[in-house]
């Protein structure tokens, strides 16, 4: 959270995040390389950089697409969703290599433009076996170059949080792109099961925990009460001091806030990048969105000045160890007063 | 995440659950004993 747009905020949790991923990249690509030569001797490095950098890219997008619901299955996933901008642009470099590469050792050596030899020299869609897979590629590092140069905060306040995230779910697109990339390339001129083995796992893997977290997702919104006047969401005792309860009252999810004896709520959207308010915690005074550390006052659901981001309250009531909520919501930053936790129940906990 | 982008998530999860596997599944058949695509990675060398 900043007052200005700087290039990047960096701050030791982001030093780390980055140092690990470039490690790990550079360790991949010395062993791939090393690996490579020594298995085939007559490939060429070109051969064994395009190779390195396009299986090195794959890896990095399957682990980047995992991120997301893990996070949702498990929170201890968390601090891997902290800095995942900077894992994504990572992957869009990887993919520009292999990508120049492949246009240097298979499009520029003719006597026509690289561009027009990528879309004129095989125009065999109907064939499988023969398909132009690297115009899958070439589509896919497209939309990962939009996605790269869009991901600083800059382009997320400008387009809008909704439009935003729309440009950024064409991953999805990308992933099955290359997916049919790997499939219709790679896939049909290798002779080793070991590449479909691997790449069918590491896909599995991908779609079964994005089902899997949006099914559990599905579950929490299918929780539906009546929306008129104050109901019972839950009781004092289910709420972790200065942590919430988030619930869902007709697909609406408001994280109901428990701190120094009070009971507040707001909602679970947080206004930076949608993350989940209530599955973060109360640091200073402030509601901290796990994602990236935006802060609202819980009683306001206003960022502490000088910033100016509000989200949406909601009237609070606590009747013995219940705790009760009106599920209409007031303007964003209308401040309520929060409802206050009897001494006893306090005690108890 | 807001309710609409979490449904538009899991209605596209649930489309590449199928359209993922079916396009592996295309390609392993369509597979030649022998390379046969033209870009092969060693034949421009």
């Amino acid at each position: 959270m900043s007052v200005q747009y700087q290039a990047i905020g960096w701050n030791r949790q982001k030093r780390i995040y980055d140092s690990v991923v470039g490690a790990g990249a550079a360790l991949y690509l010395a062993i791939f390389l090393g690996a490579g030569a020594w298995l085939h001797p007559n490939a060429t490095i070109e051969t064994l950089l395009i190779r390195g950098f396009g299986t090195l890219a794959l890896l990095l997008l399957h682990l980047i697409l995992v991120i997301g619901p893990l996070c949702r299955l498990d929170r201890r996933f968390l601090p891997l969703l902290y800095n995942r901008r900077h894992l994504g642009v990572t992957i869009f470099f990887a993919a520009l290599v292999h990508g120049a590469f492949s246009m240097i050792q298979f499009h520029a050596l003719g006597d026509v433009s690289p561009l027009v030899s990528l879309f004129g020299s095989n125009t065999r869609f109907d064939s499988v076996p023969d398909f132009p897979f690297q115009l899958l590629g070439f589509l896919a590092l497209v939309i990962l170059f939009l996605m790269a140069v869009t991901s600083h905060d800059f382009w997320l306040h400008n387009l809008s949080a909704p439009i935003w995230k729309r440009l950024h779910m064409l991953v999805y697109l990308a992933y099955t792109l290359l997916i049919a990339h790997v499939a219709l390339g790679a896939l049909q001129s290798e002779t080793s099961l070991f590449l479909v083995a691997i790449l069918s796992v590491g896909a599995g893997t991908v779609v079964t925990l994005h089902v899997a977290a949006g099914l559990k997702e599905a579950r929490v919104d299918q929780e539906k009460r009546e929306t008129s006047d104050f109901q019972e969401v839950c009781t004092v005792e289910s709420i972790p001091e200065k942590r919430a309860k988030v619930v869902s009252i007709n697909g609406e999810r408001i994280a109901v806030f428990r701190y120094d004896g009070k009971i507040s709520a707001i909602s679970n959207v947080c206004r930076h990048q949608n993350g989940p308010l209530g599955e973060g915690k109360i640091i200073d005074g402030c509601v901290t969105c796990p994602w990236h550390g935006y802060q609202y006052l819980p009683d306001t659901g206003t960022s502490p000045a000088p910033f100016t981001d509000k989200v949406a309250t909601y009237r609070t009531a606590v009747v013995g160890n219940r705790v009760m909520l009106d599920p209409k919501p007031c303007p964003p930053g209308t401040r309520i007063e929060p409802a206050m936790i009897e001494p006893a129940m306090i005690e108890r906990a | 995440m807001i309710q609409p982008l979490r449904r538009a998530h899991l209605r596209i999860w649930i489309v590449l659950t199928i359209v993922i596997p079916l396009t592996l599944f295309v390609a392993l058949l369509a597979r030649h004993p022998a390379p046969s695509n033209p870009f092969t990675w060693e034949s421009f060398k």
